[in-house]
């Protein structure tokens, strides 16, 4: 089974970071909050989960030395302009580490909103009809808002604690009835359904985020609970990538 | 068309997105590192190889002609033959290989000796070694026996390049040996046709663009003669009917406008059916029956008298009216041609079928007709020297007392009239003849162009065979597992790397095989084998090898030519054929054009009393197929990915022939509680086969089919399961009878 | 007007042989474990009789390939002919083609760790010379066409068993397979 390990990671710690500063940067308007918080942590915590995210995409590459030519193709390719993209938001958390300004942490929030954009378009091949949509968009958007309102030290602030909740709910919800909705389907979509359904690191994935649920509704602390909410996102990433059909796996056969 | 921006002017943004310094993580770094270079698509061009002329040696129809591009001494890549209208520039997926064959990393690089059969402990050995130590063995031989009776040769079609029958010239050279005569291939059919018509000889395969309808009768040339193929599409656009006639649903069959199931070894049947409707309608040719032939009164009676249609119908299971229609359709359109297939005759009743097939066809009045014919196959293009073949025996060897010494289909040696002659052992019972082996016993083993343990029958009794053999020598290109059985294992060259030249027993081209490249690691070719042994020989005891000691390959494939092969094919020379192959100058495509044939009668024989001395009906009587003994008939015919033992293991080819399988039809596999891609056991008294089964009604409910080939990371062998019983016909002209291959029962339970 | 080559698939007379598949190793010199075309059997519900009929594909060289723009080095080139070329000296292996082709004509090379794929022997076309798998097929059921030249109604572009891409606009057009008229007993 491949589960496309350097693209889980990559994903999944992009999004974290992303989601990070998005709450970051929502904080940055309310003056209230100002000096409550360790801001260069934070960010830092940013700059790695971002740079740890695109260090796991080199090892997705045959050839990591010549990784800066995947940026050649920016006219035609969401992968070419995802790696700037994330590039550019890595770029912007490293600055905020040390001269943080509410321009640099705006432009962070923006550059990351259009890597997750970016990346649903990238990770939603036409190869793969059951995704070729917006369905990754959503996931990468909902996994990006919940792992930043579950691992920032805001977390057990209560209006995101609240929206934490909420975004678990939907997020779960649309992992859990995405292999139902495609039972539906044509031939391609039950298939991909019955291996998502009888999918280990799915079941696992969704588990970790039903329990990271549980723990935001009773406000429990919050670190455990975001790692399950990596953890959930991971999992279900890995079900993502390995378990969702390819045409080209049947090709001669009804689709 | 949409046009696409080219690439050039998207490489042009990027490197204004550069240097305005937008992309900012990325600066600092040296641009050019970002841009891709382009790629010089350079055109090819064929002037840049050397190209020579090769031919594939394999016992196959087809025998294409192979145009091979070298360039630094490497064989690039290889192509069919445009010269040819055969090969039309086309070879088959076996045929594309080739250069891996070459440069293919499991070949057997030097020669090796085995410190056990068996045991894998091979250790590499010089060729001087490997020759002293045969040679010793030999001369033992000699000495212990006073003949070399106790040395056999076991040779067959893995390597039809005329200079190979070099080998049994080695053999020869030495003295009078045991040889393994006869073929598993082809024989019950060649000596029906033999009794019918006095040769086998078939029409220009070409020539079947003529006809009006073809009747394939047990023939898959989609697999086993693809270049056939686009002459049977061609006669179908020009309004020709196919039927195919065939227990297994073949690739040919779903290419048929008409596809008949018939059970299995009921053909004779089957065409006597369709002989009685012939009569019946009076469509039969008078002028052929009574000017061109014998007996056909006698077998007119025993028609009327014996067999009825519905008869017919309810052995071969195939609906009266359609033997009825399919008749009529036959008799009317001329030309009409059955291609008979070699399958149908590995049957206990093998040659009493093709015997009924041939006389339908004669009664119907498509004998010596362009695009029509009983064709089966011709040996009419083979008329070489043998001059390797043909060696004398060194002066005073002792060997078998006998009547008539051993023959093969290839055999063109002619009679001889020594005191002595070879030892001759069947083929087809290769085994049982090796254990029955005695006065002198068999005590070594030759080996070459033949891979016994893939294709001799009934392999477990193969195995105790071996066991008690004192020494054998394989001359492989790969370690197979008759290697796996040898004591020594001698490198033969593959066709890019010796000098031969071949010819085809189906269509009627010549090809000339040059060397190509410089052999590989130690590879030689056998007759270069034959001369190191006979120096090994002649060392020790002077005069024992007649074989030359110094040879010259190429001189010796010059030697093969004579003058009747220069008229036949039109050329002044052998080095015509490097400019390509050619074809026999044939005054008509259509064999026995001018209804003379080769019978004692010299006409053609409804009545042949040669069968009946050879104590077989005179008629073509139906005669009744083997018996089962178990609930499943297995065939194991031949893939298109394999040429009997050959071709499945090289890498390129486990690509698109990964894993073998038994195909079941589903009601079978349902009573036996197998499911598709279920792993069974496929058994019989003789031995199993552990396979993954495919249910398809492509085969009949008692019918079991697996494909024969050799898989190197595999133990899956057919012949497992095959025994050695004998098909009725081929001993006339081959030697040995036929084997009934296709006469075998299995059971078959889910593991 | 520029030509647009494609190939042309009969799979009434194709017989499954995979003479183009290994033509095409054979030409292009591929590693041992690599193919560019490949020939795949259709299904049951597609043909009713089991590996009797096929598709045979390699790249179906499309009007907008999906490699194309998947690609982040700009590794494949669309010609004026039509053809996609993969520049595998560029490529560094990202597999974004691999996942994004609908046709898996895009393989990964695991030694040389770059994709790979068929480039309609452009070398042999562009010396007026045939692609090898078409110049292979013993039954010429595989074809080269210029789509401005054929009569495209005559033809399938999306038989069943092959991905419909509409958006792709693939080149391919196919011929559909008959089947005999059995006889059983």
């Amino acid at each position: 089974m491949n589960y496309e390990f350097p693209l889980v990671f990559f994903t999944a710690l992009t999004q974290a970071a992303v989601g990070i500063s998005l709450v970051a940067a929502w904080r940055e308007t309310r003056t209230e909050c100002i000096g409550l918080f360790s801001f260069r942590r934070e960010w830092l915590t940013v700059f790695v989960l971002a740079s740890l995210g695109l260090l796991a995409s080199l090892f997705h590459l045959g050839d990591p030395k010549r990784a800066m030519t995947a940026l050649v193709n920016l006219s035609n390719s969401w992968l070419s302009r995802e790696g700037l993209v994330f590039g550019i938001f890595a770029f912007f958390a490293l600055i905020n580490i040390f001269r943080r300004s509410k321009l640099f942490v705006f432009a962070a929030a923006v550059f990351g909103i259009a890597g997750i954009v970016i990346q649903g378009l990238t990770y939603a091949p036409v190869s793969m009809p059951v995704i070729s949509n917006a369905v990754p968009m959503c996931i990468f958007a909902l996994s990006a808002l919940c792992l930043g309102t579950s691992l920032t030290q805001m977390a057990e602030e209560n209006g995101v604690s609240k929206m934490r909740t909420f975004l678990l709910v939907i997020l779960v919800i649309l992992l859990a009835a995405l292999p139902f909705v495609w039972k539906g389907g044509d031939v391609l979509s039950q298939e991909t359904a019955a291996l998502w359904l009888s999918s280990v690191p799915f079941w696992g994935g969704i588990a970790c985020l039903v329990l990271a649920l549980v723990m935001s509704l009773i406000g429990r602390r919050c670190i455990v609970m975001g790692l399950l909410v990596l953890a959930g996102v991971i999992l279900c990433r890995m079900t993502f990538f390995a378990d969702t059909l390819h045409t080209a796996t049947r090709i001669g056969m009804p689709y | 068309m949409k046009k696409l921006e080219p690439v050039s002017s998207r490489r042009g943004f990027l490197k204004g997105l550069l240097s305005a310094g937008v992309a900012g993580t990325i600066g600092g770094l040296p641009s050019g590192l970002l841009v891709p270079q382009k790629a010089q698509a350079g055109t090819f061009d064929p002037d840049a190889y050397q190209i020579f002329r090769n031919a594939c040696p394999r016992n196959c129809y087809d025998t294409c002609s192979i145009k091979t591009y070298v360039k630094d001494g490497v064989v690039q890549f290889v192509e069919g033959a445009p010269e040819s209208t055969f090969t039309k520039g086309a070879l088959c997926v076996k045929g594309y290989t080739y250069p891996r064959r070459l440069y293919s990393p499991d070949r057997v690089k030097y020669p090796m000796i085995q410190d056990k059969r068996g045991s894998g402990n091979w250790r590499r050995i010089s060729w001087e070694e490997a020759m002293d130590i045969i040679s010793d063995k030999i001369l033992d031989i000699k000495k212990r026996d006073g003949s070399l009776l106790g040395l056999g040769l076991t040779k067959y079609s893995g390597n039809f390049g005329i200079t190979n029958y070099g080998v049994e010239g080695m053999m020869s050279s030495l003295g009078y040996t045991t040889r393994f005569v006869g073929t598993p291939c082809w024989p019950a059919g060649i000596d029906a046709q033999n009794y019918d018509l006095g040769d086998m000889w078939c029409n220009d395969p070409e020539d079947m663009v003529k006809a009006k309808y073809i009747i394939i009768w047990g023939a898959n040339p989609a697999w086993c003669s693809m270049h056939t193929m686009k002459y049977i599409y061609e006669a179908k656009s020009r309004g020709a009917k196919v039927v195919v006639i065939d227990p297994i649903l073949t690739q040919t069959a779903a290419k048929a406008d008409e596809y008949w199931q018939i059970k299995i070894g009921t053909d004779g049947a089957l065409a006597l059916g369709m002989a009685r409707h012939l009569l019946d309608l009076g469509l039969v040719d008078n002028d052929f029956v009574t000017n061109h032939a014998v007996g056909f009164e006698e077998f007119a009676d025993y028609l009327r008298e014996n067999i009825t249609v519905e008869w017919a119908s309810e052995i071969c299971g195939i609906p009266a009216e359609n033997i009825k229609a399919l008749t009529e359709e036959f008799a009317k359109a001329k030309p009409a041609a059955v291609w008979i297939g070699y399958g149908m005759q590995r049957h206990t009743n093998g040659g009493a079928m093709v015997r009924a097939i041939d006389a339908f066809v004669a009664m119907s009045g498509n004998i010596g007709v362009e695009g029509g014919g009983a064709r089966y196959g011709h040996l009419r293009t083979w008329g070489f020297n043998y001059h390797a073949m043909i060696q004398k025996q060194p002066e005073g060897s002792v060997g078998f007392v006998g009547a008539t010494g051993p023959k093969g289909e290839f055999d063109f040696a002619g009679e001889s009239t020594a005191a002595y002659s070879d030892r001759a052992y069947n083929i087809n019972k290769t085994a049982q003849e090796i254990l029955d082996s005695k006065d002198p016993e068999l005590k070594m083993l030759w080996i070459s162009c033949k891979n016994p343990f893939a294709q001799d029958f009934d392999r477990n009794k193969l195995e105790k065979a071996f066991d008690k053999l004192e020494f054998v020598v394989s001359v492989e290109q790969f370690f197979t597992e008759t290697v796996r059985h040898s004591d020594i294992v001698l490198p033969v060259t593959t066709l890019f790397e010796e000098w031969t030249v071949n010819a085809s027993y189906w269509h009627y081209w010549l090809s000339l095989n040059e060397q190509a490249v410089k052999p590989m690691h130690e590879a030689k070719c056998n007759i270069e084998i034959a001369a190191l042994l006979s120096k090994a020989m002649n060392a020790k005891e002077p005069g024992s090898c007649t074989f030359p000691q110094e040879i010259d390959a190429k001189e010796w494939m010059i030697k093969e030519f004579n003058q009747g092969i220069y008229d036949l094919f039109g050329i002044n020379s052998w080095e015509d054929l490097r400019n390509g192959p050619r074809k026999a100058k044939l005054p008509s495509s259509a064999s026995w054009n001018t209804r003379e044939f080769m019978t004692p009668s010299k006409k053609y024989e409804f009545k042949s009393e040669l069968c009946e001395q050879n104590g077989f009906n005179a008629l073509p009587k139906y005669v009744e197929v083997r018996k089962p003994d178990a609930p499943f008939k297995l065939l194991t015919p031949h893939v298109q990915f394999a040429l009997h033992s050959q071709f499945v293991n090289i890498d390129w080819m486990e690509n698109f022939y990964p894993e073998p399988f038994v195909y079941i039809h589903p009601e079978a596999a349902k009573e036996k509680g197998i499911k598709d891609l279920d792993t069974v056991r496929v058994f019989n008294k003789i031995g199993e086969v552990v396979v993954r089964a495919k249910l398809t009604d492509n085969v009949l409910k008692d019918c079991a089919v697996m494909y024969e080939a050799w898989f190197r990371k595999l133990t899956f062998n057919v012949q497992n399961v095959v025994d050695d019983c004998a098909a009725d016909m081929g001993a006339m002209k081959t030697g040995a009878p036929g084997v009934a291959l296709h006469d075998q029962f299995v059971d078959i339970v889910r593991v | 007007m520029s030509k647009r080559y494609a190939f042309l698939v009969d799979m009434d007379r194709c017989i499954g042989c995979r003479g183009c598949a290994m033509a095409c190793k054979n030409f292009n010199q591929l590693a041992p474990d690599m193919v560019w075309r490949q020939v795949y059997p259709l299904d049951e519900a597609i043909y009713p009789h089991r590996e009797r009929a096929f598709l045979s594909l390699a790249c179906n060289h499309c009007d907008r390939p999906a490699c194309l723009e998947a690609c982040p080095t700009a590794s494949y080139e669309k010609r004026e002919d039509g053809i996609v070329v993969h520049h595998q000296e560029t490529c560094i292996g990202c597999t974004n083609c691999i996942r994004s082709c609908p046709y898996g004509a895009p393989r990964f090379n695991s030694q040389e760790k770059h994709a790979e794929k068929c480039s309609m022997c452009y070398e042999r076309i562009d010396a007026g010379l045939l692609p090898a798998c078409v110049q292979a097929c013993p039954t010429q059921a595989l074809t080269l066409v210029d789509l401005n030249e054929i009569d495209e109604s005559k033809y399938e572009q999306y038989p069943a068993g092959y991905p419909a891409m509409k958006r792709l606009n693939p080149s391919t057009r196919f011929i559909l397979p008959k089947k005999p008229r059995i006889v059983r007993g």
